[in-house]
């Protein structure tokens, strides 16, 4: 009875220090939207021939909408795979002027739902 | 439909998913640890069918959860059948693949063993537990460990198994001070607070670490959503050991007396309503909010 008491103390302690060591090391992903062509609430002047979104971590990007000022949909070519990459290009069709609002959902390598918008401008050059 | 739908419908399944897999796990336990009670054993294959049950409908339902917040085009977009096929083969389909699966032979074996009142043999105790091993590891497949290596997901796996042991346990012991009294209830109570004094360890263990890892950026405690759902989780964690310790120590020796043993089902109903409140939380700071 001693000899096993013994036994499960040293185990306590094994799994005490190793959790303790493991959970210390572990690092909380949620990916962010880092940085984005046009950039994030920027003011451009030239017609934008794509997106570009650069994440903080790999991930696959299942979801990208373009909406207007209105926030009306508009359709982009994108087609979602398995690729797992920091950087996503996404053809965009001629825009007018105007407010724009890209809305972004992504998918980390454990699985989370990441999601997130942000807004550009495209002005005239008069 | 707005995008935070979806969060707060993964928020309270996932609630659901911890829920259902203690239930199996604390009434596996129950049923090794209370096998001398003949009359607890159908009350505890019930409650882990149910937990098998409520294990087998969140895990579905959450891969369905995830494919609609990907379509982003309401209910209907639960069932794309695109992103079925893109999620279906990731390693995070696979996870809810395996989860989703072992937990419907679960239920199956579970639903087995309601109508035919045939004991559990030892193969199939062997089965039970071979099942086990792929649910709780699924939950280092989907979440914030999965980065990381072999060594931290297996650690994860161990806290994810010592948590539902104990809060899964809860139910069937309120169920033993009902109907077992006298000696038989103070030696039961008591078997089960010298392993529960080992689960904590454990338990501790990780909270403390985690903790520690908050304190490296002190700030993210004291002025994130993350860090305030944390502070809420450590209060609620507190309580439930306070009390765990105050049934350890204070009811267990006196339940020969029929007025302790009942004051101690009202101190289990107020640890299971305290181990919900974990549940929630836990499933709220790992989904609609996180650190980044």
């Amino acid at each position: 009875m001693k000899l096993f008491h013994n036994k499960m103390t040293v185990l306590r302690n094994i799994v005490v220090a190793t959790t303790i060591v493991a959970a210390s090391s572990s690092v909380f992903a949620h990916v962010k939207l880092e940085s984005a062509i046009p950039a994030i609430n920027a003011s451009v002047a030239s017609q934008p021939k794509s997106i570009a979104l650069n994440f903080g971590g790999e991930v696959m990007l299942m979801n990208v909408k373009l909406l207007d000022a209105q926030r009306r949909d508009i359709a982009l070519n994108y087609q979602v795979s398995h690729d797992l990459k920091k950087t996503f290009e996404v053809a965009v069709p001629k825009l007018k002027n105007g407010k724009y609002t890209v809305v972004w959902t992504t998918m980390g390598t454990d699985g989370h739902h990441m999601s997130g918008e942000y807004n550009f401008t495209i002005k005239s050059t008069k | 439909m707005v995008p935070e739908t979806w969060i707060y419908a993964t928020w309270l399944v996932k609630a659901f998913l911890y829920l259902g897999t203690a239930c199996v796990i604390g009434g596996a336990f129950c049923y090794l640890l209370l096998k001398s009670h003949i009359e607890l054993k159908r009350i505890i294959i019930k409650y882990v069918t149910v937990g098998a049950g409520l294990g087998l409908f969140s895990s579905i339902l959450s891969f369905f959860i995830l494919i609609g917040s990907f379509s982003n085009t309401g209910f209907s977009g639960m069932w794309d059948s695109n992103y079925i096929n893109i999620l279906i083969n990731t390693s995070t389909g696979h996870a809810y693949v395996i989860r989703s699966t072992s937990f419907l032979l679960l239920f199956l074996f579970m639903l087995l063993k309601l109508s035919s009142r045939v004991r559990i043999t030892k193969i199939e105790g062997s089965i039970f537990a071979a099942l086990l091993i792929p649910i709780v590891f699924s939950f280092s497949q989907l979440g914030h460990v999965t980065n990381l290596s072999l060594f931290a997901q297996i650690l994860l796996s161990i806290h994810v198994l010592a948590m539902s042991l104990w809060i899964g346990s809860l139910y069937p012991l309120w169920k033993t001070s009902k109907i077992i009294n006298g000696l038989a209830l103070k030696e039961s109570m008591h078997l089960f607070g010298k392993i529960a004094a080992f689960i904590v360890g454990i338990l501790i263990a990780c909270g403390a670490s985690v903790a520690l890892l908050l304190l490296k950026n002190f700030n993210t405690l004291l002025n994130t959503p993350y860090g305030h759902g944390f502070i809420i989780k450590i209060v609620f964690v507190l309580c439930i050991f306070l009390l765990a310790a105050f049934n350890k120590w204070y009811f267990t020796p006196r339940l020969q007396h029929p007025k302790f043993a009942k004051q101690l089902s009202y101190a289990i109903l107020f640890e299971m309503s305290l181990g919900l409140a974990i549940l929630l939380t836990t499933s709220y700071i790992t989904t609609v909010v996180g650190v980044e």
